[in-house]
């Protein structure tokens, strides 16, 4: 072992995971190197002293004053308010209960009887119970050339082959000339690229990398898709979100995630790669948002979009037909993910406004939850980084007419 | 606390959000004493203020009751109300730019022994404990967190002081565990250059 491996099991050490395997040979060097046997004894008493340190007692009267400040503000009223909220109990407590597995649907659920809807009826009655588990969701249907998924608790790329169930959290990739088709059971598709990844989610899916293309068949049906600069959410709408990664020479690329002190034990090598197909691992996240770009491509009705970014909030910055936003990475260099915050993404989930009756004039969103500045329709597009161009007509399912297996 | 007696805790914190959005604001009471102590702490860790941490604290509860429907009971309420905290604490830090760089300065003039972890002459366990007392070095740990740049100073606050898993502070944090162990790992290194610096400055 050497110090470099030494110090980075030593913080394992410090928080109790290091493995009982690798604890001889921690020992073992800590015994033999005098400078990493300082390292370690530091470690360790900044540490006890931490953890030692007492609390401070909250002054008093912090309750009243809070109780105070809170007695000011409105009371909430049930059930109207709790309908969106509850939508996503439902699935919450699907995940803790079944411990995120999902028990899929067959695929010729009628999609008008949406599973959404009861769900929402009895989270309002506050029926927290096992009943609501075993909601469908989404299947992968069709796979051509390789495709991989990552499940959370395996920890590893699999290859995919057949029809599966899809859970929370699951991340797909394809490779080269490979493509895939999945399917909510309320017949929402998706269908992704070469080289693509996606993250599923309870809301919608995340883009990672690639060309994903999105249609939202039902009305009411909320769905976003979240590129690392880019919110497109939407109601009843084809589009397609893309991501791509600038083109940066390996030498560039080392010297800016070196500086940054990246690397956990991968190579900067694998790490470029790996980065390259967009196949990131946690620590790539960091530095995500800074190079890449996201566009959103609308073909049929409406999607908002919203950038994320810190000045306007995720804010909901457009709306139209046949518009091309496209975040520009430039806009975004300070951002890292730690701004993109729950109050952010509750903010833009939860304010969408219902599609159901298609206004043709802007829309303007009531929250009462984010006090940034509400953006009317078409307005901003230059301070907040998006830019809106008409896009050419295309067919968005040129390019997956190769795997529709239905 | 052991983690049945957790998972309870969040199954009843559930129920009062519940409550309070079905008009009962009175039982917003409960979390403010459940997690005034924690909420505090925190705060006054990442600011070491004790009238700005009052101000963020009720700031972060108001936030709270004003956000609550949207409260995702996938998350710990803990693990929200603490992000709520953390992101006040950022707002704060960013109006006074002039905190959090100091560390990092020691660090680059210092960057030798810093980028190998181990070329500094160091000084050694017992050194320390014969030249200072504990709590003179509890004093000067203090000083290093509050020098620390923000992103880590919340990760130490949170793992060390409050003593949350990677996980919760994942959560928290809105990072991935990759980030959150790679800027523990970064911290530990940037506190203990630090102190022995301060140490052998003695």
């Amino acid at each position: 072992m050497n110090c470099d491996e030494f110090e980075k099991l030593l913080n394992d050490e410090i928080d109790n995971i290091l493995s009982l395997d690798a604890k001889p040979s921690v020992e073992k060097h800590s015994e033999e190197c005098r400078s990493c046997k300082n390292t370690q004894d530091w470690y360790s008493r900044i540490k006890s002293i931490l953890v030692s340190d007492e609390e401070l007692d909250v002054p008093a009267g912090f309750t009243n004053s809070v109780m105070s400040q809170i007695n000011a503000l409105p009371a909430y009223d049930a059930p109207q308010q709790l309908t969106p909220f509850y939508v996503k109990v439902g699935f919450a407590l699907a995940a803790s209960v079944a411990g995120l597995a999902f028990i899929m649907g067959s695929s010729d659920v009628d999609p008008s009887k949406s599973l959404i809807r009861p769900q929402i009826e009895m989270a309002a009655n506050n029926l927290a119970s096992e009943t609501m588990i075993a909601k469908a969701d989404l299947d992968l249907v069709a796979v051509q050339g390789e495709v991989q998924i990552f499940k959370e608790d395996s920890l590893m790329w699999q290859n995919v082959s057949e029809e599966i169930a899809l859970s929370f959290s699951d991340k797909i990739r394809t490779l080269s000339d490979s493509s895939v088709h999945l399917k909510y059971v309320d017949g929402t598709e998706l269908k992704l690229k070469e080289n693509s990844q996606i993250q599923v989610m309870d809301h919608g899916i995340r883009v990672f990398h690639g060309d994903s293309w999105i249609k939202v068949v039902k009305k009411g049906r909320h769905f976003e898709a979240r590129t690392p600069n880019l919110v497109a959410s939407v109601r009843g709408t084809i589009y397609d979100v893309s991501v791509q990664y600038k083109q940066e020479p390996y030498a560039d690329f080392l010297q800016r995630v070196t500086q940054k002190n990246l690397f956990s034990g991968i190579s900067p090598e694998v790490y470029f790669r790996e980065f390259s197909l967009g196949a990131l691992n946690e620590i790539g996240e960091e530095t995500f948002s800074n190079v890449v770009e996201s566009s959103v491509k609308v073909y049929e009705s409406k999607v908002w979009v919203g950038s994320i970014d810190e000045a306007s909030n995720g804010q909901i910055v457009s709306e139209g037909h046949n518009l091309v936003a496209n975040a520009s990475t430039e806009n975004f260099k300070n951002l890292t993910q730690s701004n993109i915050s729950a109050k952010d993404y509750s903010s833009w989930t939860m304010t969408v406004p219902d599609f159901i009756e298609e206004t043709k004039s802007p829309k303007v969103v009531e929250t009462e939850a984010s006090e940034a500045t509400q953006v009317p329709v078409q307005e901003a597009p230059t301070t907040s980084g998006v830019e809106l161009n008409d896009s050419k007509e295309v067919n968005p399912l040129d390019s997956f007419n190769t795997i529709n297996k239905d | 606390m052991d983690s049945k007696e957790k998972s309870r805790l969040e199954q009843d914190d559930y129920k009062i959000i519940q409550q309070i959005l079905r008009g009962d604001k009175e039982a917003f009471a409960i979390l403010v004493e459940r997690y005034k102590k924690q909420v505090f702490n925190v705060a006054y860790r990442m600011t070491n203020d004790v009238e700005v941490s009052m101000d963020i604290s009720q700031e972060a509860f108001v936030k709270i009751y004003r956000n609550l429907e949207q409260y995702n009971p996938q998350y710990k309420f803990s693990s929200w109300l603490l992000k709520s905290v953390n992101n006040l604490c950022v707002d704060f830090f960013r109006t006074r730019k002039d905190t959090t760089t100091s560390l990092d300065v020691i660090m680059d003039s210092g960057a030798e022994g810093f980028v190998t972890g181990r070329n500094s002459v160091p000084s050694s366990a017992e050194e320390v404990e014969n030249a200072e007392s504990r709590r003179e070095l509890r004093s000067l740990l203090k000083d290093a967190i509050s020098q620390l740049p923000l992103d880590y100073k919340s990760v130490v606050v949170l793992r060390h002081l409050q003593n949350l898993s990677y996980k919760e502070i994942s959560s928290i944090l809105n990072l991935p565990m990759g980030t959150i162990k790679a800027r523990i790992f970064r911290a530990r290194k940037m506190l203990k250059t630090y102190l022995e610096k301060k140490v052998s400055d003695l």
